[in-house]
């Protein structure tokens, strides 16, 4: 219960010091939900994709901030994952909830569901289970999942060998 | 959008849709094999342009001279 509170009181705080149009309850968006729907806030809603990056990108930069809270809160790690996880997978779906073109969003969705098994890309198991599968255990686990809910991929390219024109 | 990738976003190209969800388009230039991929949006930009296979750009929006065609069937 306490635990609770804690993190709707660390939501809220996401929410005001954020300074960009965020659901008020945080909650997973129902598939009818539509652009529309979002509480009305003073800020104006992102149009474009790259708006959109960059709003979501305002979504997870708190994430580091948030979980160190809730370390001198005495959170558990596997407790830190979740919320890290629920962050940064809810900004992910409002994001796509946000973008004009729904032809691009249904690309997305084909994309995660073969990558991850779900439309809405990796749930918080399929992240434990491939960090389990990578040797990790225990706590490290779930710090894996912290570290990585606060960081964009950096190594994307390497998964196909292709190279920058820069790296030639 | 990069320099790099601009001659290419002011030409003319016509964009065939494939079944690949990685790399949801191709169009075949005279002496080069150009695809789309599509990328973790939004933790990344939506597309990266791949020029014989090196990453020439990222990008967002779909440039307004570029024709994506539907699959071929059959």
């Amino acid at each position: 219960m306490k635990k609770n509170i804690l993190v709707n009181v660390l939501l809220a705080c996401l929410v005001m010091f954020n300074g960009a149009c965020t659901p008020l309850d945080f909650q997973t968006p129902s598939p009818n939900q539509t652009v529309e729907s979002c509480p009305p806030c003073s800020n104006p809603i992102p149009q474009t994709n790259a708006e959109i990056r960059l709003w979501y990108n305002n979504q997870v930069v708190i994430i580091p901030t948030l979980t160190e809270q809730l370390i001198h809160e005495g959170a558990s790690a596997k407790e830190r994952a979740e919320l890290a996880y629920a962050i940064r997978h809810r900004a992910r779906i409002y994001a796509r909830l946000l973008m004009p073109d729904k032809e691009e969003v249904e690309m997305l969705r084909k994309r995660d569901m073969e990558k991850y098994g779900n439309l809405d890309g990796p749930t918080f198991e399929y992240l434990v289970e491939k960090n389990r599968q990578k040797g990790l255990e225990g706590k490290a686990i779930y710090e894996a999942i912290v570290e990585s809910s606060s960081r964009t991929s950096a190594k994307y390219n390497a998964r196909f060998g292709i190279k920058r024109e820069s790296d030639q | 959008m990069k320099t790099e990738g601009a001659r290419y976003f002011v030409r003319n190209i016509v964009w065939r849709k494939t079944d690949d969800s990685e790399f949801p388009y191709v169009a075949a230039g005279k002496h080069e094999q150009m695809k789309i991929r599509l990328n973790d949006f939004p933790a990344e930009p939506l597309y990266s342009l791949v020029i014989n296979d090196v990453v020439l750009c990222d990008f967002d929006q779909w440039p307004p001279h570029w024709q994506r065609k539907a699959q071929l069937r059959g």
